[in-house]
């Protein structure tokens, strides 16, 4: 006894000894609630109901300050010393990195908290939590930073309430941004508190979106930061604990769906609950309520340890009621699925197509849609489907699964009585089943596919790399809705072009046919093959898609490209020299200037507007300087308009025959610049003068306006082209066949240029160049620049630079490398900065790489 | 309507100030040998303390002869190192103790003559600030201090958000700007009649001994004296991961002029001001001296 006694006194003069020491030395926590003041730097997601840039709405610095509240009060509830590196959310809180760590270094703190939340930065989405301390992996730069990151994940990752798509990830933050040359994270760099960055989860996976809202989660993630922080002093001594936990419907999918949703968050989440924590006698002892922004979550906080019991009530639900225990310095976590109150049975309330005999006929591809009373068992509903004649499709649940969409694969047969039946066996999400069965018709129509009449670039087409346009044309007006989803436009890695949406055109009612006019914001690289595909899905107004999916490669080319042989003979820098010389009755014509040109500061722009047809015709009063001798030929630089116009010129000769002779420049079937050669037969004995450039246009072609501009009109001497041996102006098997008959049976009387490689003879090897141009393929491209992409968020400057180029963006810029326009690597740095100060002077090319993209920047370096 | 006046006459006397500043020279420092960061210039400019990127480490780099001497190579060395009055070089050192995981930090002094370090505050846990005054030194720790003299003549140091100014030996502290997060890197002028410091959101004020704010010169970060009208800073932004553009400002201490030594996109960072040159380094660990010309 007498032992035991002492035994107790001698435990308890240790504890009141241990306290004592606690006291004076309690560990002072720095917290970083990362940046404040909704500014350039914070992250806003916009989620129903908010919009972009509401202060109230989901914003990154809102839900880190929150947490770091939550953490102070839970660290100072338990005798710890804190600093916060902020108390609110305004512009002035937004301090800088260096700032943060001079504070925290000047607070005496032992560890180091830098509170944040994710994003993927891409459409991807995933919810993990990240942890990042300064130094390599497995050896920070302060010792234990990597122990105090994984004390706070194990407590972060056992929350139930969230749902984690992976397991946690600790990294120090040179090995996570490799190519930062371990410059590391700003707040970490030069801390010398034993210090850590948490990405506690992804603000942009929108069901965590929702959570961050809710106070009660964030206030759980700074509470299991303290303990996070307790496991690393090796702290028990608080006494106290919290449960949370997610209430979901059991069965309900989401109402707000449009985003991507893992595992249970695809279910409703219980706004409106009311929450009773309870002793085991079923005395209530506190209440909470899930809130109305659809994230389910409840929490008690600073328990006692010990059995309780929590009830959920909700008025559209059964109530539901569980046993926790509580453990002290411990998260509990407890999730309620509730059952929905459904007390009759299910019947359809609504649906479409609602069609009778003598009706007009449907669209081919009429959806079907029942809409209910219940939330259905979508599997025994759809069995439950039936339509006659039979027809494959889709089955699609909407409004929580209180609406069935039946959609066909393809088009119904046209001209065809459909009969759809649901019976009995339809039940709703209660399990009762319908007491009538439900049926309806329909008829289609003949029509079952749109129909293309053009597109641009064609197959095969060369188009100028910048300021690039694509057309679809079709037989009736094209949906306006989402069809940036169904034109997409990609380079030869596959990565999607961007448009210029703002200067979109689409056709309207009146128009002779359906179009969509897109821009490319995106510049193109000369010479690399791109990749136009329009999604079968594109339909018109009617819904009538396409009956496929078209592809179209074609080649982006420099127009501008210089020409030395040629010589420039007319630049049509100056419009008041010319004028309309024929033009037909009611044709409206303008020449006028533009500055959208190739060379020089202007081109010549056409404008013509005719009901009938387009025929024109205009001189110049520098053509009479014009001479070109009839071994020449003519190119010209044609900015179009895929207005189908011809374009051709008229020339005469010198002598006294005055021989007309036309050079065909083609149809205007592109947009875009484009360099064309002439084609026209002149004599090689005569010299000619230019008449007149002419226009004109089919009668049946559906378009009575054109819009075309020109630039550099150049002669040189008539070139055999690459590949043509008979020298009949085309490159096909032909001149392969010539070329066999020279190198077998030394047959040359159909060669006029067989040395396609300019090596002085007529070999195997010229019939290979012939056979590589029919096949597409070119071994003399030029070498491609650093792909272009489409993230239009980073930020590049200077320009020019004599310095540094820094770059920046909304999301982790992990490096950036600068290349000579031939391609060459000549500078690299991790982070977004490069120092330019030994680079010479010239253009160049910035790849800056982001966490899941690489974008490219022209820069030029200028000392 | 008042406040819209006074930001105009501010306006004005902004562009009626016509000071010109020169670069009347630049040299590279330490180019090709080390990066340096957390540079700190003796009063009279000719010996410069430096670090390594995480402030582990000091070392000195004698401008006049060209050659570098290790000061210490323990961490923290190089955060916060401060030249005395008498030519030696005071910083603190921390440490975590493996067996409560606490972190204790050092009291340390460079004597000049015999070139090596003592310890003149023994570690402890918690904060240590280093008070810098015209005639000595002083460490402020949570459970120990350490003064060179009881009288340090007049000397400054923050604590949170309080400036402690200490004039012949009597303490006085002020709070005449409200900042959340706290006080950082205060200096005394040369002349010893105002006190710049930075205060955490609203950042360089200037005051009187007696804590009266002189001017608030803009949300720029680490005041440095160049002399007794004219102080040095850094301005830079970031976006929350990284820097995206950092300069250094030169500011009249009455907030009537500024003027850009480097560009924002020169990412040149941590100026210290000393006999008449002043030192930055860059985001990399590029060392320049630079002297100037202010033509008034």
């Amino acid at each position: 006894m007498k032992k035991t006694i002492f035994t107790i006194a001698l435990i308890t003069v240790a504890v009141f000894a241990t306290n004592i020491a606690r006291a004076q030395y309690m560990p002072h926590v720095y917290i970083n609630p990362g940046h404040g003041g909704h500014d350039s730097d914070d992250r806003n997601v916009v989620i129903y109901p908010y919009v972009q840039g509401d202060t109230a709405g989901y914003w990154e610095s809102n839900s880190n300050l929150k947490k770091g509240f939550a953490l102070n009060n839970c660290l100072r509830a338990k005798g710890y010393t804190t600093s916060m590196s902020r108390v609110s959310n305004q512009t002035s809180d937004d301090l800088a990195l260096s700032t943060i760590v001079a504070l925290c270094n000047s607070s005496g703190a032992d560890i180091f908290y830098s509170i944040h939340s994710n994003a993927t930065g891409v459409p991807a989405r995933r919810n993990h939590i990240l942890a990042l301390y300064r130094g390599p992996t497995g050896s920070p730069v302060v010792a234990n930073s990597d122990v105090l990151a994984l004390n706070l994940v194990q407590r972060l990752q056992v929350n139930e309430a969230a749902v984690w798509t992976s397991n946690y990830q600790i990294a120090g933050d040179f090995t996570f941004y490799p190519d930062w040359n371990n410059a590391g994270l700003g707040v970490l760099r030069g801390n010398h508190a034993v210090s850590m960055l948490s990405e506690g989860s992804f603000h942009d996976y929108i069901p965590e979106t929702y959570r961050l809202m809710n106070d009660n989660y964030c206030w759980m993630e700074g509470w299991n930061f303290s303990l996070g922080a307790d496991d690393y002093f090796g702290y028990s001594f608080f006494g106290k604990g919290a449960v949370a936990g997610n209430i979901r419907d059991n069965r309900m999918p989401r109402m707000i769906n449009d985003f991507i949703m893992f595992g249970d968050d695809n279910r409703e989440p219980v706004c409106n609950a009311t929450v009773i924590l309870m002793d085991m006698n079923d005395v209530p002892l506190d209440t909470c309520y899930t809130d109305d922004l659809y994230n389910g979550i409840y929490a008690f906080k600073m328990l006692d340890p010990g059995t309780y019991k929590i009830k959920v009530e909700q008025e559209h639900y059964y109530g539901q009621t569980k046993e926790v225990t509580i453990e002290a310095n411990h998260s509990t976590y407890c999730n309620f699925d509730l059952a929905r109150v459904r007390e009759t049975p299910p019947e359809v309330t609504n649906y479409s197509p609602v069609w009778s005999d003598g009706d007009t006929p449907l669209k081919a591809n009429t959806p079907v849609v029942l809409e209910f009373n219940w939330d259905m068992n979508t599997e025994a509903t759809e069995a439950a489907f039936h339509i006659e004649p039979a027809v494959e499709g889709q089955f699609r649940w909407e409004d929580s699964n209180y609406r069935m969409i039946f959609e066909p694969n393809d088009a119904y047969d046209v001209n065809t009585l459909y009969t759809v039946t649901l019976d009995t066996t339809a039940e709703h999400g209660g399990g009762m089943k319908m007491l009538e069965p439900f049926s309806l018709q329909f008829k289609t129509t003949y029509r079952k596919y749109l129909e293309v009449i053009d597109i641009f670039p064609h197959q095969g087409d060369p188009v100028h790399y910048k300021s690039a346009t694509i057309e679809l044309r079709t037989d009736s007006m094209i949906n306006n809705s989402y069809y940036y989803d169904k034109i997409v436009l990609t380079d030869k890695d596959g990565n999607a072009l961007t448009y210029n949406r703002r200067n979109t055109k689409t056709g309207k009612a009146g128009d002779p046919f359906g179009f969509i006019r897109i821009p490319v914001a995106s510049t193109m690289t000369p010479g690399e093959e791109y990749t136009l595909t329009i999604a079968k899905e594109m339909d018109d107004t009617a819904g009538i898609h396409l009956p496929e999916t078209i592809v179209h490669k074609f080649t982006a080319v420099d127009a501008g490209e210089e020409k030395p042989d040629a010589t420039v003979i007319e630049n049509f820098e100056d419009a008041s020299k010319f004028s309309v010389e024929e033009v037909s009755a009611n044709t409206e014509v303008a020449l006028t200037a533009s500055t959208d040109r190739l060379f020089g500061s202007k081109s010549l722009q056409i404008k013509i507007n005719d009901p009938v047809s387009l025929a024109a015709g205009f001189t110049s009063t520098s053509f009479n300087d014009i001479t070109i001798n009839g071994n020449e030929e003519l190119s010209l630089h044609v900015n179009g308009d895929m207005s189908n116009l011809y374009l051709k010129m008229r020339l005469l000769s010198t002598d006294e025959s005055q021989e007309i002779v036309y050079i065909d420049f083609g149809k205007i079937n592109f947009h875009g610049w484009r360099y064309i050669t002439g084609k026209g037969q002149l004599n090689p004995n005569k010299t000619y003068k230019i008449v007149m450039i002419e226009t004109d246009s089919d009668e049946d072609e559906p378009i009575w306006s054109a819009t075309i501009k020109l630039d550099n009109l150049l002669k040189c001497q008539k070139s055999a082209i690459t590949g043509d041996v008979n020298g009949d102006g085309i490159v096909s098997s032909v001149d392969i066949t010539a070329l066999y008959n020279y190198l077998l049976n030394g047959d040359n009387s159909d060669i006029v240029n067989g040395d396609q490689d300019n090596d002085g003879i007529i070999s195997s090897v010229d019939i290979t160049i012939i056979y590589n141009i029919l096949l597409g393929s070119n071994n003399n491209a030029p070498a491609a620049e650093p792909k272009q992409t489409n993230n239009s968020n980073v930020k590049v400057g200077p320009v020019p630079s004599s310095d540094y180029i820094v770059a920046s963006a909304n999301s982790y810029i992990q490096g950036i490398e600068l290349y000579d326009m031939n391609g060459n690597l000549v500078a690299r740095n991790g982070g977004n900065y490069v120092n330019v100060e030994s680079i010479k002077d010239g253009h160049y090319i910035l790849k800056v790489y982001n966490v899941n993209d690489v974008s490219s920047h022209h820069v030029i370096v200028k000392h | 309507m008042k406040k819209t006046l006074l930001l105009l006459m501010g306006a004005w006397t902004l562009l009626t100030s016509a000071q010109q500043v020169t670069v009347t020279s630049s040299t590279p420092l330490l180019r090709g040998v080390e990066d340096a960061f957390y540079p700190c210039l003796n009063p009279a400019g000719d010996k410069l303390l430096y670090s390594d990127v995480d402030a582990h480490g000091l070392k000195m780099l004698d401008l006049s002869t060209n050659k570098v001497s290790i000061l210490s190579e323990q961490n923290g060395a190089g955060f916060d190192a401060k030249w005395s009055s008498d030519g030696n070089v005071y910083y603190v050192t921390s440490a975590i103790n493996p067996s409560d995981h606490l972190v204790y930090r050092t009291g340390m002094r460079y004597d000049m003559k015999r070139h090596m370090s003592d310890v003149v505050l023994e570690a402890q846990h918690g904060a240590v600030h280093l008070e810098t005054g015209t005639q000595g030194m002083a460490f402020n720790g949570t459970l120990r201090n350490y003064s060179t003299a009881p009288n340090r003549g007049l000397s400054v140091y923050t604590t949170g958000s309080e400036v402690v100014l200490n004039i012949a030996g009597k303490e006085h502290r002020y709070s005449p700007v409200e900042s959340y997060a706290g006080y950082l890197w205060p200096s005394i002028s040369p002349n010893g009649d105002k006190v710049a410091f930075f205060a955490a959101g609203k950042g360089i004020v200037v005051i009187n001994l007696e804590g009266k704010v002189l001017a608030q010169l803009g949300n720029y970060e680490m005041p440095c004296w160049y002399n007794n009208d004219y102080i040095v800073a850094q301005n830079a932004s970031d976006d929350g991961y990284q820097f995206t553009s950092s300069q250094i400002l030169l500011l009249k201490a009455d907030g009537t002029f500024l003027h850009e030594l480097t560009p924002k996109t020169s990412m040149t960072m941590q100026p210290t001001a000393g006999g008449g040159k002043i030192v930055y380094t860059t985001i990399d660990g590029k060392l320049n001296v630079i002297t100037l010309d202010i033509n008034e």
